[in-house]
């Protein structure tokens, strides 16, 4: 295993890693069309009135408008056919790729992250251009190339699952017509931002080119295949930490309602999580990858000294990052982002029972009263504790089925209004279809029209159907309720 | 108004780190109040609502129903947040959980620690556990008040502007994940047949090691002890939350079943902890949806009058229970 790793290291301070860096992104193209269609089949099932979505998409509008305006082309190049805008996208793609690989190995190192991170969060702080420019400038680009640019993304295949996730949206949106102009502008400033934040990362990254990778050691060392989905996400990382666009992103996303595994806002289930635990596991587990390190080879003194230095160096490696984890689910969609926050809770939960485990001053002291007082104390306080335990959990039982109950009920409801709103649409159908038969006569018509308002008010204020219904609860519950009084009386 | 009351009482009880992660209820509430009865754009947004975009397009009540809809569109946001972390930190806490019994369960094997070590540990468990199971409920009591005090909020809307946002707008909140409890269920569930598995084999051990005859008075004696004050403090919080969401949820009940005393009874039937699931035909919950509905409509006439009747019943009950 040791000389594994070294190997490893040897490998990888020479020149090959561009090599190693270029066969990763091939598959992702397949990512992006799958995140694509996810989209669009939410979409579908999430009937809403277009004023819902596109006021949505407003306030992303509004928030992403005022961030990357100090990007080189981004003034002058609006009003630029769109032509040179893919071309510019094309450009960046290069740069893309190579950084956000440099990033994931950069991940470990919080002191190299905090920097670009911080750039980034400054971002919003810069002056904002005048609004009016924008909106002059946008006409320029067609819907056809927003499709055009759209497509490019998709085809350059490390294009960033959100990203184009983002501009999809706004693809449908701009078929709509109605922001169209607007949404093209900020999808390509988006863009933009995106080879800025990478001009940022391949800066930081020459600075800090000698200190030495572990995470690439690591993974070098566990032989495993890369997903594609790694330095995507991991830019999506470095993206999120700076810029509010990101946040606005994740939340409308979530609120899109169907569990889909490309939304930042991810839903651990409990399959998740075990998955997640044994690639965990399979980590950082065994401790006997160090042990047997140590057993199987035969080395003189100074040579252990050695050993020992590498073991704790590997110590250190052996704590699964992110990126390793990840690698080992290999489940579909899910991001290094995910991922990070997610362990980050799993240590913490691991932590609290073992430090209550350790401290116990509770039962210490009790320990020292049963000591004293006897075994027989002591029974009795955990006997005490149990039954107040047991009684608890017959507490939280029933609130448990109260709320199954009450759950049950809000579905019913939330069934009935949705019944109710087929009936009026069936109305409005019928109402357009008279009108129109009716316009001729003018009079009439508005007659019509009235009868229609009462007819309606009167179906949304109390469904006739309900009302008898419950009249006649009314009526037998009234003669229960006399049953009762007499019974008591 | 009655849910207005029912919702700030619960949030003063509730986990204290919980409270303002619940819907603004109140603040919806006045923004509604302070919205001109027909429907023109709002002259200032309020405190915590972005400025109205977009109006050059349609008239003022699409831009008015646009700029609520991102109002509570961001509450939405704050309530998935919000219930997505808890659950997602409560399947890891199940599953260390579940790690640490099997660590203690082998542990016993290897006769490694002493009797009362070994049920000292178990107790210390059996407490995870039952707060674990607690604080879940609580957060199932977050989802359906929530999703309660939405749909009350988008009534009021509709009814103050004239407006036709509740329907659309109560489809999308149900497909929510903060309304999506199924995942959450499934986990109560787990963690229930988990402490009934374990937990009667423990107790047995405990009694059967020592003369159960003594215990027994000892029993009845810790029977009576109120489980808030002998138990540490973290459970004693759970504990004393579960007490006032139970009330709270009792409180909805109680409002939506005015008129129909079949739920009312099943209410009580539930309290004694008998058949409680067992009394809900869907016949009768079915005529409850359709009661809370009608009553929802016109509550406010209707309110004073039923809550009368309310007390008379629970007089009559109360009565017959004696």
């Amino acid at each position: 295993m040791s000389t594994q790793s070294v190997i490893a290291v040897k490998q990888f301070s020479g020149p090959d890693k561009m090599a190693h860096i270029c066969a990763v992104p091939q598959p992702s193209a397949h990512n992006l069309s799958n995140a694509n269609s996810d989209r669009s089949g939410s979409r579908n099932n999430t009937p809403l009135p277009c004023a819902i979505q596109s006021s949505n998409l407003k306030t992303e509008l509004i928030n992403s408008s005022g961030l990357p305006k100090i990007l080189p082309f981004s003034t002058d190049s609006n009003t630029e056919s769109s032509l040179s805008c893919i071309s510019q996208a094309d450009l960046s793609d290069p740069v893309l790729s190579s950084s956000s690989t440099f990033c994931t190995s950069l991940y470990t190192s919080s002191l190299k992250n905090s920097d670009p991170c911080r750039k980034t969060s400054d971002l919003p702080f810069l002056p904002h251009p005048p609004k009016c420019e924008q909106q002059q400038s946008s006409p320029g680009l067609s819907s056809s190339s927003l499709l055009l640019f759209d497509a490019d993304l998709r085809n350059s295949s490390h294009g960033n699952d959100e990203h184009t996730d983002f501009i999809k949206d706004f693809l449908n949106l701009s078929s709509d017509g109605s922001f169209h102009g607007e949404n093209s502008v900020i999808a390509y400033n988006e863009q933009m931002e995106f080879q800025f934040l990478s001009e940022q990362l391949g800066i930081a990254i020459t600075n800090n080119e000698e200190s030495p990778r572990l995470d690439d050691i690591y993974d070098s060392a566990l032989q495993l295949p890369s997903l594609p989905m790694s330095y995507c996400s991991d830019q999506e990382d470095l993206h999120d930490a700076g810029s509010p666009v990101k946040v606005q992103l994740s939340s409308s996303r979530s609120s899109s309602g169907t569990p889909s595994c490309n939304k930042p806002r991810l839903r651990w289930t409990q399959e998740l999580h075990e998955r997640f635990v044994e690639a965990v596991n399979k980590l950082e587990g065994p401790e006997s990858r160090v042990i047997t390190l140590v057993h199987s080879e035969e080395f003189d003194h100074e040579k252990i000294n050695i050993t020992v230095l590498l073991m704790f160096y590997l110590i250190h490696l052996v704590e699964a990052t992110p990126k390793s984890v990840l690698k080992i689910m290999k489940v579909e969609g899910l991001t290094i982002y995910h991922i990070k926050s997610h362990l980050q809770k799993y240590r913490l939960a691991k932590y609290l029972p073992e430090t209550k485990e350790d401290k116990k001053p509770y039962s210490e002291e009790k320990k020292a009263k049963s000591v004293a007082n006897g075994d027989y104390h002591a029974k009795k306080k955990r006997a005490q504790m149990a039954e107040a335990l047991r009684m608890q959990m017959e507490v939280q039982k029933q609130l448990h089925e109260q709320l199954e109950v009450q759950r049950q009920l809000q579905l019913r409801i939330e069934e009935h209004a949705r019944y109710l709103q087929k009936i009026l649409e069936n109305q409005q159908k019928t109402r357009e279809s008279i009108s129109s038969m009716t316009s001729t006569t003018e009079g009439e018509s508005s007659e019509f029209a009235q009868i229609e308002k009462t007819e309606y008010k009167a179906e949304t204020s109390s469904p006739p159907l309900s009302k008898c219904i419950t009249s006649t609860t009314d009526a037998e519950c009234n003669s229960q309720v006399d049953n009762k009084k007499t019974a008591s009386g | 108004m009655k849910f207005g009351k029912d919702f700030r009482n619960h949030l003063e009880e509730t986990l204290p780190a919980w409270r303002d992660k619940y819907l603004a209820y109140k603040s919806l509430k006045k923004l509604i109040k302070n919205l001109p009865p027909d429907g023109d754009p709002p002259p200032v947004a309020p405190a915590a609502a972005i400025v109205p975009v977009g109006d050059g397009d349609g008239d003022g009540d699409v831009a008015l129903g646009d700029w609520f809809a991102r109002i509570l569109d961001m509450e939405l946001h704050k309530l998935n947040d919000f219930y997505i972390e808890r659950e997602e930190w409560y399947v890891i806490r199940l599953q260390v959980l579940k790690e640490r019994i099997e660590r203690v369960k082998a542990k016993k094997n290897g006769a490694f620690t002493s009797k009362s070590e070994f049920t000292e540990e178990m107790l210390e468990i059996r407490k995870a556990f039952v707060i674990i199971h607690g604080e879940m409920i609580l957060l199932q009591t977050y989802s359906s008040l929530n999703f309660a005090g939405l749909v009350k909020i988008l009534k009021k809307y509709d009814k103050r502007t004239g407006g036709l946002l509740s329907l659309p707008f109560t489809q999308r909140a149900r497909h929510q994940p903060f309304f999506t409890t199924e995942p959450l269920t499934r986990l109560v569930r787990e963690c229930e047949a988990n402490l009934e598995v374990l937990f009667p084999i423990e107790a047995e051990v405990l009694e059967s090691s020592s003369s159960s005859a003594k215990l027994r008075p000892q029993n009845d004696d810790a029977a009576s002890h109120d489980p808030a004050s002998s138990v540490d403090v973290e459970t004693s919080d759970v504990y004393r939350s579960t007490l006032a969401a139970m009330k709270t949820i009792q409180g909805l009940r109680k409002a939506s079943s005015t008129y129909n005393p079949l739920s009312l009874a099943r209410f009580f039937h539930g309290e004694d902890g008998e058949a409680c699931s067992g009394a809900i035909t869907s016949e009768s919950s079915l005529l409850d949806s359709f009661s809370q509905i009608q009553d929802a409509e016109n509550d406010d006439d209707k309110e004073v009058q039923s809550r009368e009747q309310n007390s008379a019943q629970n007089d009559a009950d109360g009565r017959r229970d004696e």
